[in-house]
């Protein structure tokens, strides 16, 4: 009698324990979605896999790529009345490094996500902001930018020993030989911003091009930011993390393998104010992808997405594109009088095989964006939810609060993004890794970082969808900047084919691909003006 | 002989129990309606009187139960541990509706009473042929008065303070069953075949032990110890915790635990934030309230009657629906949020004012204080630049804008912020009893605008008395120790100042 009391007794608990347990269970239940580039008809222009042409079409440009330079190109077009041109982009979506999605609680960046404030001597680039009214005014020689575009406050936190704290800086102030350092370095990067060649031009310019020629410098170009670091006593391990942070931030390669010369760049080329520390800087919820839906009015009804230009044939009088309509899955061929191409170079090389240029020296390392929907945001220690959240030491770059920018109250679920590139040895074995890899595995690299500084996130994730991106931004890696292959593949083919991606600039920032877009578009036309004549 | 003393010291034991419970549920029901309903005297003499005259009716009934009155005792007892138990929970449900609270509450009131007058009886008739009469009587009724005794004992001094309302009775519908249990298992000879009364009882036991599980006043014990008065009603929406605290003849309404009002006082804060700007105004035709949730301000707005037109925008629908429905608090806001003149909406207040394009007259801003970077978006100038949008050329705005005195950085940083932005502010402030010295703002657009000619007045006010320049005057000790930043999207320096002010007072 008492026995069976005693089982059934068990059987009700561990019933009720099931049922309890099963309630916190669908808790840890979430959506996992994974996408990317498409690396797939990306592979095929190796194969040249595609149907015979069946269509003809004519137009006098055409520009091929569909990021902020091929975009670029477009507007500087148009605003010179040249109206007879379209785009092809390979992608389902228009941005390139700046794509962006949504869900139905906010827009999420697939790519880059702010740009600073500004140089105001890139002048085209300050009429395109007060165009769109991202500057909205100018006071006392500064640009005044839109209120809701300025990254609002709190800006940055880090997470270290234990808790957040304000900033990125891992700068220890009670630590002598760290804060020594940190303003050291400070102060020579600021003397850096100032520091002007014998040309008159600034040593560290955005665009890259404007800056000075002296030969001085250009030797920093040939050793690692490391190797420049160690020269100038700079050993303390947090500003060395900083540092390689803030590379691995622009240029997805760490301090031993960016140029010292690119290193440096990234702490003095921005000149809007040469005496304060603060960035200003400009952000929206869908990152870059703000600034692409400014670009893409442009292109109304000329942009042709998921269609791959697999063959060019340069001859006399046109250039004869073989382009391949994934949609429709037929093949078109294009004659124009001048291309533009802002493709990148690893997609110029099947394009252009017969141009004799080591393509090695350009490097994009891959990366993985993951985008969390969190019911709740989970608590944690010190400084509260900022815009950027760095973790110190941690394997990827942290995250961005998707609404921080919104005006409204916080509201549940969050958003966050999740950055990390993948510098590892070699980055093309990191780039099959990312192809041959699980989701699971993806998943759970980004989870295990996230853990580190909110252990309980995943009772409260609802979705996460992870972008990978076989091909990141361009790394200025040592002798790449200044090289040969770089000035090679920037060189117009006859007066036919024009060079306008960010990668031959060797920095992948905003600036550098609208420079690089409106002044291939000059250099074209400035070419026919001298054909006219 | 030894044994049978043992089955009477249960037995009584039993009755101990069963009478703190059953006062346990009387006390709950007549503290939730005078709570709810106002009048505690009124309101405890209903619920005693109702529920002794219930026990009376179960008195009358136990005597068509005839056989297996162990069992039935112990059926009793589970039954009154489920509708004990959850009465509270249901009660706390239905605050919010209002509505149907009475008819609940006294049926609940009424089922327990009968369930719980069935008791003694049956005990009665079960212990008879074992004790003698004269023995029964004394010691049933000395247990059960003691019973009597401790709960009400306990329950003001431990239960309502430690557990609050809810988890108390859940505790006690537990301790019910847990005694239905220990019954079965004692008599497990004389009531022959358990297992179905072990299974209810188990059934019910784990249910309310589910259910105090996921109570979230169990949760947010550490927080209790921060409210004064007793929490008489605890509700979280997406947006914020409201939690509204008795204390004797007044209430306490908190938000994300900041005191929001106290009925005692709340006159002089809400006559201050309105009477002032409706007086200055040249038209208060139609009006705008932003925030305000509470219908507090709308109240006072309403007795214009020259008002046409009131538009409340509170992000909080929880909170609206609260202060629109429930009959206790509409006593407070003389139904000011289903007033007919009324729109509510509930929306962002900064994504509502940047699309709005209705100009209003008068304005009056209600936000809670700037406690973190998404409330202090709220306050700077890229707001105060949209709500141009909202205003006629001379409209006049009025702003509460924290303590002057505990946070002279915060409130001077509003004023020179709204400063950068319009021609006229005006700085003042109020001694509000439960908040301390409190500031406000009044502003316009209207260069004319000199905040000196009252316009018209609102007689019977309870406080405000139209000397304006009585309210403006500020000593040294409410001025900021330096100079202020203006609050800016990209700096929001307020919350900064608010929280270095709040930690001074703290250390």
């Amino acid at each position: 009698m008492r026995r069976r009391q005693f089982i059934r007794l068990t059987m009700l608990a561990s019933v009720g324990m099931i049922l309890l347990k099963s309630c916190r269970d669908t808790a840890l239940r979430f959506v996992l979605k994974i996408t990317g580039t498409n690396h797939l008809l990306g592979h095929r222009l190796w194969t040249k896999d595609f149907p015979v042409p069946t269509e003809k079409e004519r137009y006098k440009f055409v520009i091929i790529g569909g990021g902020v330079s091929a975009l670029s190109a477009a507007r500087a077009l148009i605003k010179t009345n040249e109206e007879d041109f379209v785009l092809f982009e390979l992608e389902g979506i228009a941005g390139g490094n700046s794509s962006s999605g949504s869900n139905n609680y906010s827009a999420y960046p697939l790519g880059a996500h702010y740009v600073p404030a500004i140089n105001l001597h890139h002048k085209e680039l300050a009429v395109f902001f007060e165009e769109e009214n991202i500057i909205t005014g100018y006071q006392d020689g500064k640009a005044v930018y839109h209120p809701e575009y300025v990254c609002h406050s709190p800006q940055e936190r880090l997470f270290i020993d234990y808790q957040w704290v304000e900033g990125i800086e891992p700068n220890n102030r009670l630590d002598d030989d760290c804060n020594g350092q940190f303003l050291r370095f400070s102060s020579q990067m600021k003397d850096y911003r100032s520091a002007k060649g014998t040309d008159g031009r600034f040593i560290f310019d955005l665009p890259l091009a404007y800056s000075s020629t002296d030969a001085d410098y250009l030797t920093l170009d040939k050793l690692s930011m490391k190797d420049w670091m160690e020269q100038e006593e700079y050993i303390h391990p947090n500003l060395l993390w900083y540092v390689n942070y803030c590379c691995m931030d622009d240029y997805g390669q760490g301090i031993d393998r960016v140029s010292a010369w690119a290193g440096i760049h990234y702490f003095t080329s921005r000149k809007h104010d040469l005496y304060s520390e603060h960035q200003e800087l400009l952000t929206w919820p869908e990152g870059n992808g703000f600034l692409i839906k400014c670009l893409e009015k442009y292109v109304k009804g000329k942009q042709f997405l998921q269609h791959v230009v697999y063959n060019i044939d340069v001859q006399k009088d046109k250039v004869v594109l073989n382009v391949f309509d994934e949609r429709r899955n037929i093949s078109k061929q294009i004659y124009a009088e001048r291309i533009i191409l802002a493709t990148p170079q690893y997609i110029n090389r099947y394009l252009l095989p017969d141009r004799k240029i080591n393509y090695g020296k350009f490097c994009y390392s891959p990366w993985i964006l993951a985008t969390l929907v969190l019911e709740r945001f989970p608590l944690s220690e010190g400084a509260e939810l900022s815009w950027e959240n760095v973790i110190f030491q941690g394997k990827g770059l942290g995250y961005i609060y998707n609404q921080h920018q919104n005006l409204t109250q916080y509201e549940s679920p969050f958003v966050i993004t999740y950055y990390r590139a993948l510098d590892g040895g070699n980055l093309k074995e990191e780039r099959k890794k990312l192809q041959r890899y699980s989701d699971e595995y993806w998943k759970n690299e980004v989870l295990e970082d996230l853990k580190t500084v909110h252990p309980e996130i995943e009772k409260y994730l609802v979705s996460i969808e992870i972008f990978k991106r076989g091909h990141g931004m361009i790394s200025p890696s040592i002798n790449f900047l200044f090289s040969e292959d770089k000035k090679e593949a920037l060189k117009p083919i006859g007066d036919k084919v024009f060079f306008a991606h960010t990668d031959l600039s060797g920095i992948s920032l905003f600036e550098e691909a609208f420079y690089q877009g409106t002044r291939a578009v000059e250099q074209m036309l400035n070419d026919e003006k001298i054909l006219d004549i | 002989m030894a044994n049978k003393r043992r089955f009477q010291f249960l037995l009584l034991m039993a009755v101990f129990t069963i009478a703190t419970c059953g006062l346990i549920y009387e006390l709950i029901a007549g503290a939730l309606a005078s709570y709810l309903l106002g009048d505690s005297v009124r309101q405890f003499s209903y619920t005693i009187g109702t529920y002794m005259f219930a026990m009376g009716i179960g008195s009358y009934f136990s005597k068509f139960i005839e056989k297996k009155l162990l069992k039935r005792f112990v059926e009793i007892e589970i039954l009154i541990g489920i509708v004990g138990g959850i009465s509270s929970t249901l009660l706390f449900l239905l605050f919010q509706q209002g509505s149907y609270f009475q008819v609940v509450l006294y049926f609940l009131l009424g089922l327990t009473g009968i369930l719980v007058g069935m008791e003694i009886p049956i005990l009665m008739r079960i212990l008879k042929d074992k004790v003698e009469f004269r023995q029964l009587v004394a010691n049933i009724f000395t247990f059960d008065y003691i019973g009597a005794l401790l709960a009400s004992i306990l329950f003001p001094v431990v239960l309502v303070p430690k557990l609050g309302l809810i988890s108390t009775s859940i505790v006690f519908g537990i301790i019910n069953i847990v005694v239905g249990l220990l019954l079965i298992y004692l008599f497990r000879k004389e009531l022959k075949d358990t297992f179905i009364l072990t299974f209810k009882s188990i059934v019910a036991f784990s249910g309310l032990c589910i259910l105090l599980f996921f109570n979230k006043e169990v949760l947010d014990y550490s927080e209790r110890n921060l409210y004064n008065g007793s929490i008489v009603y605890s509700h979280t929406t997406p947006y914020q915790k409201i939690v509204l605290t008795n204390q004797g003849a007044d209430f306490q309404l908190y938000l994300n635990n900041n005191l929001q009002f106290d009925t005692k006082d709340e006159y002089r804060y809400h006559e201050c934030l309105v009477h002032p700007v409706m007086g200055f105004a040249a038209s208060v035709e139609k009006v705008l309230i932003l925030g305000g949730g509470d219908g507090l301000a709308a109240r006072e707005v309403l007795k214009y009657d020259e008002v046409k037109f009131v538009t409340l925008v509170d992000l909080d629908e929880g909170m609206t629906q609260l202060f629109a429905k429930n009959p206790r608090l509409m006593a407070y806001n003389k139904q000011s949020l289903t007033n007919p003149k009324m729109e509510v909406i509930n929306q962002d207040a900064f994504l509502w004012v940047k699309n709005n394009k209705t100009k209003y007259d008068v304005v009056i801003i209600d936000f809670p204080d700037p406690t973190n970077y998404s409330i202090g978006k709220l306050y700077t100038n890229y707001f105060y630049e949209c709500l141009k949008q909202s205003l006629k050329s001379e409209s006049v705005v009025s702003i509460q804008t924290t303590s002057p005195f505990t946070a002279p950085n915060a409130y001077w940083c509003i004023n020179a912020t709204i400063s950068a932005i319009y021609p006229e502010v005006r700085a003042y402030h109020v001694y509000v009893p439960s908040f301390g010295e409190w500031g406000f703002n009044l502003f316009s657009n209207d260069p004319k605008q000199s905040f000196r000619y009252v316009k018209r007045r609102m007689d019977n006010l309870k406080f405000y008395d139209y000397q304006f320049e009585s309210y403006t005057d500020f000593k040294k000790d409410m001025l900021p120790a330096s100079e202020l930043e203006i609050n800016r999207l990209d700096n929001q320096v307020l919350v900064r100042y608010f929280e270095e002010d709040w930690s001074k007072l703290r250390e």
